[in-house]
Formats: structure tokens, C-alpha cells, sequence
């Protein structure tokens, strides 16, 4: 495993009333060049846990370890954090500020030492035209009269111009509509094999975790309730359900037809799997 | 945490503390306020901190609560602290280079720290045991009598409990930008003070351009349920004085003139 | 005459710079209960960039019954959110009239009268609760209607259950979650006692639990009478409605039932929109030569025709 993750611990507000344990010793651990779906409710633990991947908070107790650097180590500098972790926070979008489109995608390069202005340049080129967007047109236009995926884009490119190993993102396709939201999830499947990094990615969309992830997670209340392949996960749906999450919808249309049609495979995660199931049953 | 801050916060109780008229609490508010300078002794400090210790028993806010908001301000009162005891002359008790500490300095800068803190606890109990829509409706009706010159008391009062509303968003809102920024390699507390304050550009250019969707959504929001000024509008909470008033406005009163009084008793005399 | 009637609207816009995604993302620039038509905001810049007229909306009609639940979909920046504002006199249209049970939102004297007949809740839950206790929040709409405090009272205790956060009426907004916040923003709706809610996408922002609730709560309210107007990105969400309204660049280019809808897959997808898995499952089967029925489009419907289709075949 590249990145293992090993027993957090994270208490907020300890000492108050309103003290809550955000991870309850939490394990897990990431192959190289492989994507990880993580979802669960608000309040699960989420977002705890990547602000720990990136060095924004530190655990009560517990490691994590990225190859071989072990990161909550106190004096593992932030900077080598961040080089090697790109999180990109939810509606993105809020956190641009810059005149023109390239000067806030090399703000974090700039942050990282990189000074060199022909490098920088060649960075933010890379890091715009990776979110599929014509660096050309764009980048001298103020970011705040972009679209709104626009806008977004152009904050992923923010990240991804730091260029980590693990990128991490906190419900990317939030807020967007349907046709944008393929385009996005299209563009961070191409982004993660192309470069071949680690991908982590907050969703509560189970059918972008299945169409995207290797592995997954399922936090609740702090701590990991599953963990597994998504097609090992999505056999669960009554755990899952009883969680209040559900299973990606061609699962439960299979769920619900073999209710009633003995040996009908559950284990469905695509539209094209399902096809071949239903295929299967009615041929027979 | 940016999140503990609980200067200005309300903390929900039930107490005789929370009962009282939103009205009554503004006015001993402004008093203790006036009487933290009219004490010139500790002796007088030590009347008025008795009598703050029996309001947070009673409010049932948990200490702890009240001095995590003096966190923030622990600065200015270092500062002030540390400006009072180098400042004053007198008589010396340490010397090092251009660095004097004297009596009167220390006693001073004890003087002056203690007061801010009895002022901030002091105050901070006010917005603590009142629901930030008492308050803005007592400063309402407090201020309803200059209506009649032309001051928009009910706009004011509304003004106030919406940016009391706010506090935590806005808050919460600087937290992620920081925190989003900081993901990105910003560093915040290396540097002199130009690239320190150049820094926050990062921060404050989309905590502004938050601030102004915020105000805009709410504005919609707003006129969407009708709002439209002061005029014809009712309240749903109606207020009125209660025998509880009373009784504490005594008993703050006795406290009060106790204070006061220590200006007279000469026992923490020094030349 | 129906309830509510979009005759020939038009909403113009003035935008700094060509948006390549088409009309839209800007339109609510300045353009509020005061402004008067055509005088958009002041976005007049200089240098090479040019001022270009957007139409957020560009000649809509478009009827709605009383105790209907339509949907209106379309891509970000299609003008869904701006029709929906232009429902209540938020927004007043450059071009063309709007009138709610007979009173044109043009008539400024009437405008409060339309906006207890028809509220709205918005987005974004935290940007539209105005006081910091739970209860005031709800009680904000009745009192600027100028409503006695008893049976402000008695209606914010009403909207309070309805949604089912009565226990948390005394509860700083900010220590809720964003569905609860979402079902206080319901409840101050509630309280003014509307014919109509306009929802515009309520659920975007929340989580499934808080969206499934959320859900639940509109159609009930449709159920007891109340009109409803969904705008929202989920499909899923808008087959519950009985009608779904479809925009375009400022265009209505589909007003139909959601069975009829989707059953035109190619429209759909072109429109931005996409199909709800199910009706993208019984599309695809269909063009393996499976014979499907038109129009289906839940879990339950598809797992009875393929049920009865097996046992057909047996």
C-alpha cells in the first residue's frame, strides 16, 4: 500500500460540552495508481479525514504514512505535504481571488518555491489544459466572469498545477448540472490515468463511486463502517441503507428484480452489466 | 480554532439570568460598563467580580465557556499589560537597559488588565444569557422614543440581529478559505510584516466576494417573505418587564454603590 | 384563468463579455423589486471588453393550475431560476406579464399580496435564515405581513411540525445541518401560508439524507393542496412532479408529463439534461429488440414489466 493510513484518532472541542469524536481510530490503506470513492453523511468524519491527508489537521493520535514519509510526524514540513497532496475543497470555485485566470493557477506553484516565470508558464498551460480549457482564450480573463464550471475548473487546475501525487477531491460534481457533471467526472478519470496518481474522492453520487473507483470507504460517525472493492461494498445494501445510504441505482433495480425472479445476480454496477443480467434472465 | 471564538455568541440555558428583560440586562450592561471606570481600587474590582461571579453561577454558562472568548483577546491584553508596566514611573524594582519595571507600573498594568477582562466577561454575559433577537428587539424598543426624530429604530435593530446571524457563517466561511488556501501552499506566519499582510489577499479578496453573495441571496431572500422596512410590521415575541426585572435591577444596584463606595476606603494606599 | 399565468416574458440582461456557455449565468444582475425593465445593472466596462444584451429569458409562457407540481429543469444558466423569480415580482421581466390568481406582479401595491400567495425557498440554506433562533427565523414572513403575535405564534408552531424541527425551535441555525437549515427555510415559507412554494433547487447543497427529506416534505405539501414549483438538477427529483418544464437558453422547449418526457431520450440529452437511469436502462433494452412498455420510470415500474415479461416468456 502507498498510503496507509493507520489508526486516527481526532476528538473537536475536547474538554467542551459539545466535544465530539470526529475519527474513531481509523484505518485504511491506497495502492499506487489507484482511485479511492470515499462517502458518507455530513458529520461522518469526511472531511476530517482529507484535511489530515493534507496536513490541515493533525491527528489526536494515529500515522499517516505516503510511500515512506509519515506525515503526521510533528516536523514533516507542510510544504512537502502539500507537494505531495493536492485537496481540492468543496464549490472550489470560492476560493479564487486573482486577477486573471493564470495568475491564481500558479498561485500554488509560486507558494511552493517555483519561481522561474518560462516554468511557471509552462505550468499553468499544463494545469489549464488538463481541465479542458483553452489556455489561450482563458487565461487572461478575470476568473470571477467564468461560468460556473468554468470557474471550477479553473480551481481544480489550481491544484492539480502543484502537481501531487494524491489528489484529493471533496464532492467535485456539487451544485453542478447533469451534462457538466459527466464532463467533470470524465475529465478526473482522465486526469488520474494520465498522470497516474492517486485519486481520492468524497461523493455522495454512488453511481460515479461505482463508475470510478477501485476501492472504497464508507464512514459513519467517525469511523470506517465498510471498506472493499464497490462491488463488495454495494452487496451490502441493507448495512448500507441502514446508515441512510443507498447503493447505486442499477443495483437497486437488480435488488428489486430478484425479489421476485430467483437467481438474478445482484452484484450489478453498470448500466451495461445490468443490460447483460436482464438479458440473461429474460433469454433464459 | 477560528470556531472557538464565543465573544459575542449566545448560549442557550434556562436561568434566571436568560428571563430577564432583554431592556434591563442592555441598561446594567451599560452601567457596569460605566462603573468598571468609575472603580479606581481593587477592592472596588473585587466587589464587582464577586457580584460577575454570581451572575455566571446563576446563568449557568459554563465558565470555561466565557473564558474561551478571552482567548482571542489575550493579546490586547498582554499588550496592554506589558505598555502599563514599562510605562510608569515610580519606584524601581527592576532595571535592565532601557527596560524599567517600577511599583506603580505593575500595579498599573495589574489595574488596567484586570478591568479589561472584568469588561469583556462583563459584557460577553450580556450577549451569553440574551438571544440575539432579544437583544436587537430591546435595543429597539430601547431605542423606539427617538423613532419619533427620525431614527430608524426597527431597520437598526434588524440590522444588528442579521449581522449577529452571520457571525458564525462568516466565520465558518474564513475558516474553509483559509484552510482552502492553505491546501495550495499558503503560509500564513513566516515573514515580515508586509508579506505577512500581503498574505491575506488570498483570504480576504473570497471572503469579500462571499460576503456580497451572501448579502445578495439574503436581500432575495428577504423581499421573497415580504420584508419591506419597519412600517406595519408586528413581532411575535412581545416583551415586557417582569418582577424578576426588578429584583435583579436592585440587587445590581446594591453591588453598584458598593463599588463605588470603595473610593472612599482608603486601604490599598500608596503614595 | 389559471392560477399562475407567464404571458410572453422577456428578461434582458446587460453582461460584460461574451459567455461561451450561452445566456444566463449573470441575469441576476441588479435587477430587483425597484428595478424597471431593461435598466440592468451597471456593468458598462472599458477597454476591448464589449457589453453585450443577454436574455435569460426570451419570450416565455406558460400556465400553472392551482395544487399542480411541475419541475423545471435545464442546464445551469437556461433561465430557470430567473422565470422562477420573475413568479413572486423579485424579478420584474423586461417584456411580457405575470399574474398570480389575477394580480399582475406589474401592480407594485399588489406585489406583497403575491408574495404571501406564493413563496419561495432558495438554494443555498444558510444565505436565507435571517435570525440566529430557529422560531424568529420562521416567525420573519408573518410578521412583515403584519400578522397579530398570537397567531404568529400559533402558525410558527404549525410550520414547525410540518417540517418536523419542532423539537428544534430554540436552536441556533448554524448548528444544524444543511438539510435541517433547508426544512427552517421550508418552515418561514410555510408560515406566511402561500398557495404556492417555488423551490429553487433546495436540494443541491445537501446531502442524500437531507435531500430524500427534503423531498418528501414538497410533495407532501403538494399533496395538502400547495402548488409547487421544483426547479432542480435531479432527475430522479423531477419525475415525482406532474408536469416537468423544460428550458433552453431562455426558451421553454418542453412542457410535457414526465412519462413523456423521457421518452424522447435524444431532446432530453440534447437539452443538457440526462435520462434517469431507469429510463436509460429500458431505452437501452429496447434497442436490443426487448419490448418494453413507453414510459417508465421508477425501480418498482421496471422490475413489474420485466417480471411480467419473464413470466410471458416462461
Amino acid at each position: 500500500m502507498y498510503i496507509q493510513v493507520k489508526n486516527l484518532n481526532y476528538t473537536y472541542s475536547k474538554d467542551f460540552p459539545n466535544q465530539t469524536k470526529a475519527l474513531d481510530d481509523v484505518s485504511f490503506g491506497i495502492e499506487k495508481n489507484s482511485i479511492l470513492g470515499v462517502a458518507g453523511h455530513t458529520g461522518s468524519g469526511k472531511s476530517t479525514l482529507l484535511q489530515m491527508l493534507n496536513g490541515l489537521l493533525r491527528p489526536d493520535d494515529g500515522e499517516i504514512f505516503i510511500g515512506e514519509d509519515c506525515i503526521t510526524e510533528k516536523d514533516f514540513p507542510l510544504v512537502n505535504i502539500r507537494k505531495k497532496v493536492g485537496l481540492v475543497f468543496q464549490y472550489p470555485e470560492y476560493q479564487l481571488f486573482e486577477e486573471t485566470v493564470r495568475k491564481d493557477v500558479i498561485y500554488g506553484p509560486k507558494n511552493l518555491g517555483i519561481e522561474d516565470e518560462k516554468e511557471l508558464e509552462e505550468i499553468a498551460r499544463d494545469a489549464i489544459s488538463k481541465v479542458g480549457l483553452d489556455y489561450e482564450m482563458i487565461k487572461d480573463r478575470s476568473p470571477f466572469e467564468l461560468s460556473g464550471g468554468q470557474k471550477r475548473r479553473v480551481a481544480i487546475a489550481g491544484v492539480i498545477a502543484m502537481k501531487p501525487e494524491v489528489l484529493i477531491l471533496d464532492e467535485p460534481t456539487a451544485g453542478l448540472d447533469p451534462e457538466s457533471r459527466h464532463e467533470l467526472i470524465n475529465m478526473i478519470q482522465n486526469i488520474q490515468k494520465n498522470e497516474n496518481i492517486i485519486l481520492i474522492f468524497v461523493s455522495h453520487n454512488m453511481n460515479d463511486i461505482a463508475k470510478l473507483a477501485d476501492k472504497m470507504i464508507v464512514l459513519d460517525r467517525g469511523k470506517i463502517a465498510m471498506e472493499g472493492t464497490p462491488r463488495e461494498v454495494f452487496e451490502k445494501k441493507d448495512e448500507l441503507n441502514s446508515i441512510g445510504l443507498g447503493v447505486p441505482k442499477v443495483t437497486e433495480i437488480m435488488h428489486r428484480i430478484s425479489e421476485e425472479i430467483e437467481g438474478v445476480k445482484t452484484d450489478v454496477l453498470t448500466l451495461d452489466e445490468a443490460l447483460e443480467e436482464i438479458a440473461r434472465v429474460l433469454n433464459d | 480554532m477560528i470556531r472557538d471564538i464565543t465573544l459575542g455568541q449566545y448560549f442557550p440555558a434556562e436561568s434566571k439570568v436568560h428571563e430577564l428583560d432583554a431592556r434591563t440586562k442592555i441598561i446594567i450592561t451599560f452601567l457596569y460598563i460605566i462603573e468598571t471606570f468609575v472603580v479606581n481600587n481593587f477592592l472596588g474590582f473585587l466587589v464587582l467580580a464577586i457580584g460577575l461571579a454570581i451572575v455566571i453561577g446563576i446563568s449557568h454558562v459554563p465558565p470555561k465557556f466565557i473564558f474561551r472568548g478571552l482567548k482571542v483577546i489575550i493579546v490586547i491584553i498582554i499588550f496592554t499589560f506589558v505598555l502599563n508596566m514599562f510605562m510608569m514611573d515610580g519606584r524601581v524594582l527592576w532595571h535592565w537597559k532601557f527596560l524599567t519595571i517600577t511599583y506603580e507600573g505593575l500595579y498599573r498594568a495589574f489595574f488596567v488588565a484586570l478591568r479589561l477582562i472584568l469588561l469583556i466577561i462583563g459584557t460577553s454575559m450580556l450577549t451569553l444569557s440574551t438571544k440575539p433577537i432579544e437583544l436587537t428587539d430591546g435595543f429597539e424598543k430601547l431605542l423606539s422614543p427617538l423613532s419619533k426624530v427620525g431614527v430608524p429604530s426597527g431597520e437598526i435593530a434588524l440590522m444588528m440581529s442579521i449581522a449577529l446571524r452571520f457571525i458564525p457563517t462568516l466565520m465558518e466561511e474564513t475558516d474553509k478559505i483559509i484552510k482552502a488556501q492553505q491546501a495550495r501552499g499558503a503560509d500564513f506566519e513566516s515573514g515580515n510584516i508586509i508579506k505577512r499582510a500581503k498574505s491575506l489577499i488570498p483570504i480576504l479578496i473570497p471572503l469579500f466576494i462571499s460576503s456580497f453573495r451572501i448579502a445578495q441571496d439574503l436581500a432575495l431572500a428577504m423581499e421573497a417573505r415580504c420584508y419591506h422596512g419597519g412600517k406595519s410590521r408586528t413581532r411575535m415575541n412581545q416583551i415586557a418587564f417582569k418582577k424578576v426585572d426588578l429584583i435583579a435591577a436592585i440587587i445590581v444596584l446594591i453591588f453598584f454603590t458598593l463599588a463605588t463606595m470603595t473610593r472612599f476606603i482608603d486601604i490599598w494606599h500608596f503614595a | 384563468m389559471a392560477f399562475i399565468e407567464i404571458r410572453d416574458v422577456t428578461f434582458e440582461y446587460k453582461m460584460a463579455t461574451e459567455n461561451s456557455d450561452g445566456a444566463g449565468s449573470k441575469s441576476n444582475v441588479g435587477k430587483s423589486d425597484t428595478g424597471k425593465a431593461g435598466s440592468a445593472g451597471n456593468q458598462g466596462k472599458t477597454g476591448n471588453i464589449t457589453e453585450v444584451v443577454g436574455k435569460a429569458l426570451d419570450g416565455v409562457s406558460l400556465d400553472i393550475e392551482k395544487g399542480e407540481f411541475i419541475s423545471i429543469v435545464g442546464r445551469n444558466g437556461s433561465g430557470k431560476s430567473t422565470l422562477a423569480k420573475t413568479i413572486n415580482g423579485i424579478f420584474m421581466p423586461s417584456h411580457g406579464t405575470v399574474s398570480v390568481d389575477g394580480m399582475l406582479t406589474s401592480e407594485r401595491e399588489k406585489i406583497f399580496d403575491i408574495r404571501s400567495k406564493v413563496a419561495m425557498v432558495f438554494q443555498n440554506p444558510d444565505n436565507q435564515i435571517v435570525s440566529s433562533i430557529v422560531e424568529d427565523d420562521i416567525a420573519f414572513g408573518p410578521e412583515n405581513l403584519g400578522i397579530p403575535p398570537v397567531e404568529i405564534r400559533k402558525r410558527v408552531d404549525l410550520a414547525l411540525k410540518a417540517v418536523d424541527m419542532y423539537e428544534h425551535r430554540t436552536k441556533a441555525p448554524h448548528t444544524l445541518s444543511g438539510g435541517q437549515k433547508q426544512r427552517i427555510a421550508i418552515a418561514g415559507a410555510i408560515a406566511m401560508m402561500p398557495e404556492c412554494i417555488v423551490f429553487d433547487e433546495p436540494t443541491a447543497m445537501l446531502d442524500p439524507m437531507g435531500r430524500t427529506k427534503v423531498l418528501e416534505i414538497i410533495k407532501n405539501l403538494n399533496s395538502k393542496g400547495i402548488t409547487v414549483i421544483l426547479i432542480t438538477h435531479f432527475m430522479e427529483e423531477a419525475t415525482q412532479a406532474d408536469r416537468i418544464v423544460v428550458m433552453d437558453r431562455g426558451k421553454i422547449c418542453k412542457d410535457l408529463t414526465p412519462k413523456e418526457l423521457f421518452s424522447d431520450s435524444a431532446s432530453v440529452i440534447a437539452s443538457g439534461l440526462e435520462l434517469p437511469i431507469v429510463a436509460q436502462l429500458a431505452r437501452r433494452l429496447r434497442e436490443r429488440g426487448i419490448d418494453l412498455e413507453q414510459g417508465i420510470l421508477t425501480s418498482d415500474e421496471f422490475a413489474k414489466s420485466i417480471i411480467s415479461l419473464s413470466t410471458r416468456r416462461d
